[in-house]
């Protein structure tokens, strides 16, 4: 960037001006749609505000919300969860994505199943992939413990014991985010010249070192951004644990975003909901910013 | 290093053959280059070579093996790609080194061997760069250098120098002849650009559309074309064809137009077969002058002059024929001026008008 | 395109016709009322029953909109619908445990100036714990459409083949299941079903054996988890899935599957509402027709059952744009005559003592004779504004009790600690 000031002549002045007035609808739009709730919302956070008790007004309690969630054990709970989540499905994501990629990649002569099969589990609704492993896992009907019983052992409580619930959902999450994680991916490969492979096919590379030393590094851009991306649902983690367990057995596969549902659609208790939201935006724009300052720093994306 | 022997070779796309039964033996340590318009297979000969093409039918060999389905990595070749294939994430050093480090070299030797071939190919000063930080020349020679290094038995080039402007172009030329002279080693070259292929090539190999037309020096190929086709394609500016009548007699030739030249002696010969018969007689710009003595004027009229310091270069018409002829830069020459004309049959070439095919070359 | 086509119509037929149907155009003008149900209390009876209204009133329109399988799931869309003052609906069956937060939020309107002096008279017919439930701070916020409680099903086939009567103790149904159990041999037979998800239905997994150890939640307002019985629950559903009773998965059990388990024959005792009673032996899949029975609910002792009160109100939207009209149809939904038809088309336990005794109706349903003092003597669910969190503690921690991954202790004391935020 250069860092030369210049006087804008009268016409770069006037391409300016109508610059900003064509923006203007959408940065208008903008407001209406997402600054103007964000606003309300961390005004809501300061407040008291539950439907269910009118008659207690909305009176401003400073940080009240924000004090309360921090000695809420089962708000510590779920942003435990909500972490777990994170950990494990977004590597978990981003591994299987990556496999799946690397197979739509190859030269297969019909190409159309490869695609379908990785598209498919995209454009599944969240909520019915939670229905569909829920059904998958569930005790009596479920196919999971009817293959337990064919090979003769004891059905598991997949959906009822906190571990089991966990790696089940996990499994759900990994499955229907590694096919968004593939697509960028394989949009990724698609961009790397096959005389790269060439060259190292050539100079002696095997398949694996062409993967360590092509592939991968060529791939760190579009790998940066499904992680964000996978980063970001996964704290929003929501329609997937609601629908195999709601949050069961208790609440220990409830994450955060099911937390505030509750507080706020359920318990009409807006004030707090609001306060955990806002915690919850903190976390996200902290997270993100540290990936966007990380890829900024990486020198190997020219 | 190691002669290559090409058998008969044949590759096909499904049904559609492109490569249609080549036969072509490089000799150890010759310097080949392919060269063809584009679509005339040489690329996929070349990649073919590498072991990036399979095999349809027929036989390559580099030196005694025969690698028709060996990988590219045990032919003991390197290549350089016409976009240089170097990796954006790695260094120069690393590009380099590449390949040794693929095959297991120590860091040792990797380091040591990547510094010869900067030093050689003068980019020593760019070895902790990345390939984006580098100009079109500077990335040619890391990609020479990635091939060197190796030291192989065989140096593949896939028109490496179609991605540069002219200038450096003739640079790189001379740095590849370098190369070549230095190490000894057996080149492939594929390029479409005929001054290429004059200027570097020991043996040029013509190619049409997935035929060979003729393998053979520089010289013999610019001298003695075996076809319209090749004698078109070498030289610049390109040869003159002119559709021409041999006289009954076979003393002579017709232009169009009604022109009567006597042949000289070696055209006589050349012509004694058809006599009376339609010819493409194919001659030379740098036979075309000014009238100077010697054999017969012929009256010409000037249409456009292009002057290009060391000559100028005209194009004149000859009864119903336009050609170009090579004059010197003193003769003056004006559009629309009627000049005599001066034209060295004896180096005239004959063809034969319907398949192209020389009825006899000049010696 | 009705209208213009009555012009037309005008002008081919002359003053004669255009009279006809200017008749037809007064009557046209109607008003349109939409009722949300949910998809379990019997949408398809409901139609049947509008149907009849709107016969009755032409000149009122009435849609359904069906909303979610269980209460919690309507419970979220009404939230977000009332909570944003929305006028699409004009009335909502709301569930029994509601009316304390719906009077609190204001979401309802009461009903008291549109029963004007037939209030008290009105009121009076009901059973009492309607009329207590339904009545908030002295105002009518909702009506009765349909009671409910829960009892205890049973397969009478089974129970004769073993020569066993229905059980009147929670040591008599383990015994009897066991020994079912132990002789059908059938690795899919199960002893017993509760509702043990994290729902609505849950909180009475909790209640029904704390009321039955002689307890309720609160005193005088005040959270009352301390003594012994707020623990019997526990040790009542751990004592029955040590010995196998009930199933392994109860942690994952909702209302309706323990209806479909029955249904299918995989059931021996299941522990659930009134509807039940007609899909069992009415539904086409169900194989268990003619071998159901229905009694109270078992209790520690024979003389100390108790049970869960259910029930649907139909509350009048306090953002409907036509109270009036909306009002009406939620007494005609209250009326005897539809207490009847849900009670023989959908085996709806009736709101009026009187209709127990219908002949009619005990053709259809012969236990609804004993189904009356059970209704009667049912308790109700904690009466406050946050009950939707007051339920999600008792349930959470019982789910998390039933699923094995919190003792006893923890889950009380979790709920002491939470419940006793809002039972201040």
């Amino acid at each position: 960037m250069s860092t030369i000031k210049h006087r804008l002549t009268p016409l770069e002045r006037s391409e300016r001006r109508l610059g900003f007035a064509m923006l203007a609808p959408a940065f208008l739009l903008l407001a209406a749609v997402v600054v103007y709730p964000i606003a309300d919302l961390i005004r809501a956070s300061f407040t008291f505000l539950h439907l269910a008790q009118p008659w207690m007004g909305n009176p401003f309690v400073g940080f009240d919300n924000y004090a309360k969630a921090l000695g809420d054990e089962r708000f510590l709970e779920a942003v435990w969860h909500t972490v777990l989540y994170v950990i494990v499905t977004v590597p978990g994501a981003v591994v299987v994505g990556l496999g799946l990629a690397l197979l739509a990649n190859k030269p297969f002569t019909i190409k159309w199943p490869v695609r379908l099969g990785l598209l498919l589990p995209w454009a599944l609704p969240l909520v019915f992939s939670g229905l569909i492993f829920r059904w998958f896992f569930e005790y009596n009907q479920g196919i999971a413990n009817a293959i337990l019983r064919g090979l003769g052992f004891a059905p598991l409580n997949w959906l009822t014991d906190p571990t089991l619930a966990f790696l089940t959902i996990c499994l759900a999450i990994i499955w229907k985010a590694s096919s968004f994680v593939a697509l960028v991916l394989l949009a990724g490969l698609q961009t790397i010249p096959k005389s790269y492979y060439e060259a190292a096919e050539v100079d002696g590379a095997s398949a694996w070192q062409q993967f360590r030393e092509i592939t991968l590094p060529m791939l760190r851009p579009a790998i940066f951004v499904a992680l964000i991306f996978r980063t970001i649902t996964a704290i929003q983690t929501f329609d997937i644990p609601y629908a195999m367990t709601n949050g069961g057995p208790g609440n220990a596969t409830e994450t955060l975003a099911m937390y505030i549902h509750k507080t706020t659609v359920d318990f009409l208790d807006i004030g707090y909901g609001s306060a955990l939201a806002v915690l919850m935006f903190i976390v996200s724009a902290v997270i993100t910013s540290g990936y966007l300052r990380y890829t900024r720093r990486d020198p190997g994306r020219h | 290093m190691a002669a290559i022997g090409i058998e008969n070779l044949v590759k096909a796309y499904g049904a559609t053959p492109v490569i249609h039964g080549v036969s072509l033996a490089v000799r150890d340590g010759e310097f080949a280059v392919l060269v063809g318009p584009s679509g005339c297979g040489k690329s996929t000969l070349l990649r073919m070579i590498a072991g990036l093409e399979s095999v349809t039918g027929g036989e390559i060999r580099i030196g005694d093996r025969l690698v028709n389905d060996l990988p590219p990595r045990e032919r003991d070749i390197a290549m350089v790609f016409q976009d240089y294939a170097l990796y954006p994430h790695k260094s120069v050093a690393e590009n380099i080194g590449f390949g040794l480090k693929m095959r297991g070299a120590d860091a040792a030797t990797i380091d040591r061997k990547v510094q010869e071939a900067a030093q050689i190919l003068q980019i020593g000063h760019l070895l902790g760069r990345k390939p984006g930080q580098l100009s079109g020349g500077q990335r040619q020679r890391v990609a020479m250098g990635r091939a060197i290094v190796r030291e192989p038995k065989v140096f593949l080039f896939d028109e490496p120098l179609s991605n540069l402007d002219a200038h450096l172009r003739a640079e790189m030329r001379a740095e590849i002849k370098k190369v070549h002279q230095r190490f000894g080693t057996t080149i492939i070259y594929v390029t479409h650009d005929q001054v290429e292929a004059m200027t570097l090539a020991d043996r040029i190999a013509i190619l049409r559309g997935g035929h060979l037309e003729q393998f053979d020096t520089p010289d013999t190929i610019y001298r003695r074309p075996v076809s319209t086709f090749v004698a078109g394609f070498v030289g610049s500016p390109a040869m003159n064809f002119i559709a021409a009548t041999a006289a009954p007699d076979g003393a002579g030739v017709r232009l169009p137009g009604g022109v009567d030249l006597a042949a000289p002696e070696p055209l006589r010969q050349r012509i004694a077969g058809v006599a009376g018969k339609a010819v493409t007689m194919g001659l030379r710009p740098e036979h075309i002058g000014l009238h100077a003595g010697g054999g017969p004027a012929v009256p010409g009229r000037v249409l456009l002059v292009e002057p290009l310091g060391a000559e100028t270069l005209a194009l004149v018409r000859i009864g119903d024929v336009e050609a170009t002829g090579r004059f010197s830069p003193e003769s003056g020459l004006r559009p629309g001026a009627d000049i005599a004309l001066g034209l060295q049959l004896d180096r005239a070439h004959v063809f034969d008008p319907d398949t192209g095919r020389t009825l006899t070359a000049p010696a | 395109m009705e209208h213009g086509l009555l012009r037309r119509s005008m002008a081919t037929f002359g003053l004669a016709a255009a009279l006809t149907l200017g008749g037809a155009t007064l009557a046209a003008a109607q008003t349109t009322l939409r009722i949300f149900t949910g998809g379990q209390q019997r949408p398809d009876v409901m139609r049947q029953i509008v149907d009849v209204y709107m016969k009755n009133n032409p000149n009122v329109k009435v849609d359904v909109e069906v909303g979610g399988a269980t209460s919690e799931q309507q419970q979220q869309y009404l939230n977000t619908v009332l909570a944003s003052k929305d006028s699409a609906l004009d009335l909502v069956l709301i569930d029994v445990i509601r009316p304390a937060q719906w009077s609190a939020a204001q979401w309802a309107e009461p009903l008291d100036t549109y029963l004007g002096a037939e209030k008290d008279a009105v009121m009076a017919r009901y059973l009492p714990a309607y009329r207590a439930a339904n009545i908030v701070g002295g105002k009518v916020i909702a009506l009765p459409y349909f009671a409910d409680a829960q009892f205890l099903y049973y397969r009478k086939d089974l129970l004769e083949k073993y020569g066993l009567q229905p059980p009147k103790t929670w040591d008599e149904l383990k015994a009897a299941a066991q020994k079912i159990m132990a002789g059908e041999n059938n690795p899919n037979l199960r002893g017993f079903e509760t509702a043990g998800a994290p729902i609505e239905g849950t909180v009475c997994t909790y209640l029904v054996p704390m009321w039955g150890a002689g307890e309720d939640l609160t005193k005088d307002g005040k959270l009352n988890l301390a003594g012994d019985a707020a623990k019997k629950p526990f040790a009542l559903w751990a004592d029955l899935k040590a010995a196998n009773v009930t199933p392994p998965n109860l942690a994952e059990i909702p209302t309706d599957r323990i209806r479909q388990n029955f249904q299918a024959g995989n059931l021996i005792f299941a522990m659930t509402w009134g509807y039940v009673w007609n899909r069992a032996q009415n539904d086409a899949d169900s194989t268990v027709k003619g071998k159901v029975g229905v009694v109270p609910l078992p209790g520690f002792t024979a003389d100390k059952q108790a049970t869960c009160i259910g029930g649907w109100q139909v509350a009048v939207s306090a953002f409907s744009k036509n109270k009036a009209e909306a009002a009406k149809l939620a007494r005609f939904l209250s009326s005897p005559d539809v207490s009847k038809m849900q009670a023989v088309l959908a085996s709806h336990l009736p709101v009026f003592p009187a209709v127990y005794e219908d002949k009619d109706v005990l053709a259809a349903n012969p236990w609804f004779a004993q189904a009356l003092p059970v209704v009667q003597a049912a308790r109700s669910r904690p009466v406050t504004p946050r009950y939707t969190e007051v339920s999600e503690i008792i349930r959470t921690n019982m789910n998390a009790f039933l699923a094995g991954t919190k003792a006893a202790d923890a889950a009380l004391a979790d709920m002491n600690g939470r419940l006793g935020a809002i039972f201040r």
